[in-house]
Order: C-alpha cells, then sequence, then structure tokens
C-alpha cells in the first residue's frame, strides 16, 4: 500500500520494494524506493540517489541516523508523544533525572512569575527552576539533595486570586 | 620505573590513557563506580576495582577508595585524566605520601596555580599581561559588588579552583550579580569541593587560545604551540583546531614564550596548558593554568605528532625530555569535535539513556576517542561528554571537509548529541572564514534547529526500515560475549 512521505521537497506515494526494482523519480506516482539491509544498515535506493541510514528501535519509536543527522520517529500506532510527555503547563518539574541543590523558597511564600523556585542538577548542570505564574507556595515536596524525575511536582505554586486577568506585554 | 598504572578516571580520557600505558608495556588499573560497572573503560582494563556509589563524591572524587584500589592492586603510579581529582592537590600530596607516583605537576605548583587569584599574581610576576580583575578571592558579595563597579560590567565570575566552564558566570548587571553569585559558587563546590569565587572584566568576542607545554624533572621546559578553543557553550569549548587561523608566526612565538615563563616561574613539571584570551588587535591576557592534561590534548598530539600521555609518564618516571623547542615543528592542521549527550536545540540540556547504536568513523586522518558502545547507559552523575572525533588534514579547509564527513559517519543513537549543530557550525561561511571567538555560537547559532528536511527523510526511512527483516544494529558491547564466531571457538584454533 502506498504513503505519502517528502521526496526532494515534493509528497509522494512511495512503496518499497526490493533492491533491484526501485524506479527513478520521474516516472509517475508511486516511487518504488528500493531497500536492503546491509552490515547493520539499511540502505535505501530512491530515483538514482543511495542513501545508507542506521536505525534503532527504542521504546515506542526508532531512532534514525542519516548523514549525522538524528531522528526519533515515534510509533505511528499507540499513543503519540508518550516519549516526551510534556508535564502539565505550569507544573515544576525537572526537565531530566536530576539531584536537587537548593529550595529558594519556603512554605507560604509569595512568589512572583519567573522568580526561581528551587535548583537542580543533573550531569554537574545546574538548572533552576522557575514561578510559572505569581501566588504562593502551597507545597515543597522535595528536599535537597533528593534524586527526582521529570513528572516529579518539587513544589506547588497556588494562583494568585483570579484578579484582573494579566495584561501579557 | 613504573609497571602499573591506575587511571583515577571515567569515559574517553581512561580509555585513551590506558591504550598508551598497554602501549608502553605497563599494566592498566580502571576503578569505577557503580553506574560504570559495565562502562568501557573498566573492559578495556587489565584490572577493574569498584570503589564507590555512583555520587561522584562517592567514587571518583574519593580518595581513600582509589589509595585503597591502587594498594590492593599493587599499582605504582596513579594517572588522575581531566576532571575530577585531576587538579586536587590533596589527591596528589596524598598519592605521593602513600609512595605512590602522581602523573601529574608537583603539589606545590599544582597548589599555586590551581588557585586561580594565585596563579594571576604568578602571571604578573613572570611580566604576562593578565585580565583586568580581582587578584583575591572576594568571598561575600559586597566585596564582589565593589570590585565589579571598579572594574565596571560586564563581569565574568569564576571559580577559584576551577577550570571547564564549571562555576563560571557572566554578569552583565549589578542585578544579576547575587544569584549568578550563587549559583557559580554551589557549582564549584560541587565541582571541586571549593566554593570560592572571583571576578575577571568580561572582554568583548575574544578568541580563547591556549598553549600546551611540557616539563621534565631536570628544568627543560617546551611548549607544544596552540590550540584556539573559541567555540563554545556555557563557557565549555566543543570545537578546538590547531593551529588557530590567527596567530602569526611572531604571536605564536610570543605567546609560547610566555606560556613556558608562567610554567617555569611556578616551578611546573610534567604536562600543563596555559591559557589566554586574544583580542582582535592581537593582544593576549593570560586566564590560567590547567595542571593537568586537556580534553582537547589530541590536536596537538595530531600536529606534532607526539604523545602526550607517554611523555606525562617518561617525565613523572624521572626520564629527561628526548627533544628540545627546535624540534618541535606544526604540520598541517586539526579539529577536534567533543561529543557530548545533550540537546543543542533545547539549551544545551544534558540527555541521558542507553545508547543504542555506536559507530566509528574511519579513514585518513581521523582518529576517533570514545568512551561508549552500543547498550551502555550513560549515567546521570558525570559530565555528559561521550566521546572525542579528531580529524587531520594538510590544510584547515581539509581539515574541516575531513571533520564534516568523519561526523556523518559518527553514528550515535539513543542519546540526543551535539553532532548535527557541529555539521552546521563547521560548515558555516563564519568558521570556514576562521572568524572565530568566544560568543560564536551565542551569535551565529543562537537559535539554531535541527533541519526539517532530515525529518522528512527520517519519517521515509524508519518506513522503510520496517520492510527489511530484522534490521541488526551494531551491538557489539565490551563484555566478553560466548556467541563467537565459530571461526573462533575451534578447538586449539581458539584466537580469542
Amino acid at each position: 500500500m502506498a504513503e505519502k512521505y517528502q521526496i526532494e521537497g515534493q509528497s509522494r506515494d512511495v512503496v518499497f520494494v526490493g533492491w533491484e526494482d526501485a524506479t527513478s523519480l520521474e516516472q509517475p506516482d508511486p516511487v518504488r524506493v528500493g531497500v536492503q539491509g546491509v552490515d547493520g544498515s539499511i540502505w535505501l535506493r530512491i530515483g538514482e540517489k543511495r542513501q545508507r541510514v542506521v536505525v534503532a528501535r527504542g521504546e515506542g519509536g526508532t531512532w534514525v541516523w542519516h548523514a549525522g543527522r538524528a531522528r526519533w520517529v515515534e510509533d505511528a500506532n499507540g499513543q503519540r508523544k508518550q516519549r516526551k510527555a510534556k508535564a502539565l503547563p505550569g507544573a515544576i518539574t525537572p526537565p531530566m533525572p536530576a539531584t536537587v541543590v537548593r529550595i529558594m523558597v519556603e512554605l507560604g511564600d509569595e512568589v512572583e512569575k519567573g522568580q526561581g523556585l528551587v535548583v537542580v542538577a543533573a550531569m554537574k548542570m545546574e538548572t533552576t527552576l522557575t514561578a510559572p505564574h505569581k501566588g504562593v507556595v502551597d507545597a515543597i515536596n522535595t528536599e535537597v539533595g533528593a534524586t527526582v524525575k521529570p513528572g516529579d511536582i518539587l513544589v506547588d505554586v497556588k494562583k494568585a486570586a483570579e484578579e484582573a486577568p494579566e495584561g501579557e506585554g | 620505573m613504573l609497571t602499573k598504572i591506575l587511571v583515577a578516571n571515567r569515559g574517553e580520557i581512561a580509555v585513551r590513557i590506558m591504550r598508551t600505558v598497554k602501549e608502553m608495556g605497563l599494566a592498566t588499573v580502571a576503578v569505577h563506580s557503580e553506574a560504570d560497572a559495565n562502562a568501557l573503560h573498566v573492559a578495556v582494563a587489565d584490572e577493574a576495582v569498584g570503589i564507590g556509589a555512583a555520587e561522584p563524591s562517592a567514587s571518583y572524587l574519593n580518595i581513600d577508595a582509589i589509595i585503597k584500589a591502587a594498594r590492593d592492586t599493587g599499582a605504582d603510579g596513579i594517572h588522575p585524566g581531566y576532571g575530577f581529582l585531576a587538579e586536587n592537590p590533596a589527591f596528589a600530596g596524598r598519592v605521593s605520601e602513600e609512595g605512590l607516583t602522581f602523573i601529574g605537576p608537583p603539589v606545590a605548583a599544582m597548589r599555586q596555580l590551581g588557585h586561580k587569584t594565585v596563579a594571576r599574581q604568578l602571571a604578573t610576576k613572570a611580566r604576562v599581561p593578565i585580565i583586568p580583575g580581582t587578584t583575591k578571592t572576594g568571598d561575600n558579595l559586597e566585596e564582589l559588588g565593589k570590585s565589579a563597579e571598579v572594574i565596571g560590567y560586564p563581569i565574568l565570575l569564576k571559580a577559584s579552583a576551577g577550570g571547564g566552564g564549571k562555576g563560571m558566570r557572566l554578569v552583565e548587571s549589578p542585578d544579576q550579580l547575587k544569584d549568578a553569585a550563587e549559583t557559580a559558587s554551589s557549582e564549584a563546590q560541587s565541582a571541586f569541593g571549593d566554593g570560592s569565587i572571583y571576578l575577571e572584566k568580561a572582554l568583548k568576542r575574544p578568541r580563547h587560545v591556549e598553549v600546551q607545554v611540557l616539563a621534565d624533572k631536570h628544568g627543560n621546559v617546551v611548549h607544544l604551540f596552540e590550540r584556539e578553543c573559541s567555540i563554545q557553550r556555557r563557557h565549555q569549548k566543543i570545537i578546538e583546531e590547531s593551529p588557530s587561523p590567527v596567530l602569526t608566526p611572531a604571536l605564536r612565538e610570543k605567546m609560547g614564550a610566555a606560556a613556558v615563563a608562567v610554567v617555569k616561574a611556578a616551578g611546573y613539571e610534567n604536562a600543563g596548558t596555559v591559557e589566554f584570551l586574544l583580542d582582535a588587535s592581537g593582544n593576549f591576557y593570560f586566564l590560567e593554568v590547567n595542571t593537568r592534561l586537556q580534553v582537547e590534548h589530541p590536536i596537538t598530539e595530531m600536529v606534532v605528532g607526539l604523545d602526550l600521555v607517554r611523555h606525562q609518564i617518561d617525565i613523572a618516571d624521572g626520564k629527561p625530555l628526548s627533544f628540545s623547542q627546535e624540534d618541535l615543528k606544526q604540520r598541517g592542521h586539526a579539529i577536534e569535535c567533543r561529543i557530548y549527550a545533550e540537546d543543542p536545540a533545547n539549551g544545551f540540556m544534558p540527555s541521558a539513556g542507553k545508547i543504542l547504536a555506536a559507530a566509528t568513523p574511519m579513514g585518513p586522518g581521523i582518529r576517533y576517542d570514545s568512551g561508549i558502545y552500543a547498550g551502555v547507559e550513560v549515567p546521570v552523575y558525570y559530565d555528559p561528554i561521550l566521546s572525542k572525533l579528531i580529524a587531520w588534514g594538510e590544510t584547515r579547509d581539509a581539515a574541516i571537509s575531513r571533520m564534516i564527513q568523519a561526523l556523518r559517519d559518527c553514528v550515535v543513537l539513543g542519546v540526543t548529541t551535539s553532532i548535527e549543530l557541529m555539521i552546521d557550525v563547521l560548515d558555516s561561511e563564519e568558521f570556514r572564514a576562521g572568524d572565530t571567538h568566544t560568543a560564536f555560537l551565542d551569535e551565529h547559532f543562537a537559535s539554531w534547529k535541527p533541519s526539517s528536511e532530515a525529518d522528512e527523510f527520517a519519517k521515509l526511512a524508519e518506513a522503510a526500515s520496517r520492510t527489511v527483516a530484522s534490521p541488526q544494529v551494531t551491538t557489539s558491547g565490551p563484555q566478553r560475549s560466548d556467541n563467537r564466531s565459530p571461526w573462533l571457538r575451534l578447538g586449539k584454533w581458539d584466537l580469542a
């Protein structure tokens, strides 16, 4: 079954065929792309050109290497975006597994939008997690030295009472 | 005479050091944390000793455990690599007290130069220009603030004990000082065990040019020319080259002589690097001395044709240098690309995970110093450097083209790396023109994005890969495998 892919900037119907059965790009769709596995890599024959890629299956998708550019291609079936599950907007959570270095606020503190709350370190680099909005520190769910991961909510900041909507400016 | 060398480090540098140690006919001992039991440096060593938990303080910074590992294995020399304990005088001192040989400078020289403010005083004495800044450590915020006002913003906060960009922060205005000082100090504390910081005036668009030196125990000191390391993010180098595209022979000689003067003033021995900033008018300023092997040492090795680790070991063993300054020549041009597990499209955030595929670029003039293999986990506890790719060419242009080709073959899948960005940097007009300075990436590549064309191609390639019966990804790990080819298991013909 033919599927649409971008080839040389054009959307084309593509079918994958044996190496010898590849066709030129000048011919009408579907484009027959030749494929063979060679020595740990996959060779593609698209029109007159051949390309070599390396793939590695991961959880929920596949890594593809082509000429120095690595891409993560998510599986078509299953939930998309499960790998980079974005936490709730505004959640104060580390971007990667990390260690808590400093907690810069205390319970009940009033904080401004953008104010630093917690500093985490991963691979020796420090990152400051900031308040997503103005509000009051409602809970501190971590301590200095704790190992934390994305999705762990380190600090809760209760939004300031819904006054006049903040003008973006 | 040294017979067995323990490498107190991990990753690519431990692997690289052990290569030379083996070439010299000496035995190798690796140490590793619990997170690194299956790391490449463990697999290539003759012996390996677990020294503690994953946290660096429990393992790679654990002096007692490392000394015990040396004792238990009968190692008589310790090479510290770079980072961790490499510039820690307490460690170097302890190694000597235990009657072992520290492959690095004498403790006194390391202590003086390791303290950046003392080093600045030393450079002044040696009549080498320094950047305006404090020559003492300003521990309290008020004093830092006053000094900053005198020198004028922007200023750079730096760790007194530091190097490698850790604990360094650019401060553009007084209101940023407090936050920056706290972060810099805390980063310095965790990286070096010393949270003291000082400040320097931040120069406009300087080049980072450093000079490699070798000094033996007999008073011979030579320099091995320069490396330019201007391509940096977060004050950490990612692309280095030698020679610098802008040094004239006269300036090269002047900077080489300045480097030799500084290390002589400090009574230095072994390999070291004197770092300078070079402004657009050809004025250079002393920055600091790194009292260890540098990450980017291979480019010097490529252009001068010497193995620095071999000379480090010979010097530590008391041998005099076998050549003089006049014997040294720069041949051709070498570039290094550091391959970090990090996401250049996302503020260079480190990325951890399992390496799913890894391939080694090959070809004339290509060298790959790697600490990874397919199947290994990249731990979150350490610096995210995976490997270094080095390309040598007859000219700078040839080296650039060769590096781009090699990066295209340098497969790393499973974690995000800086490879794609580096290809685009090397291929840029500005880099080709040699118009490099320490703000190069911020100026030209701040809004860099991975190619969207490659996104589309990857979708096609992924679909194509599904039509081929289970594509085999190279998974040759360092673990001794029982699935060897039958040709290697034929009774007395066993070749392994």
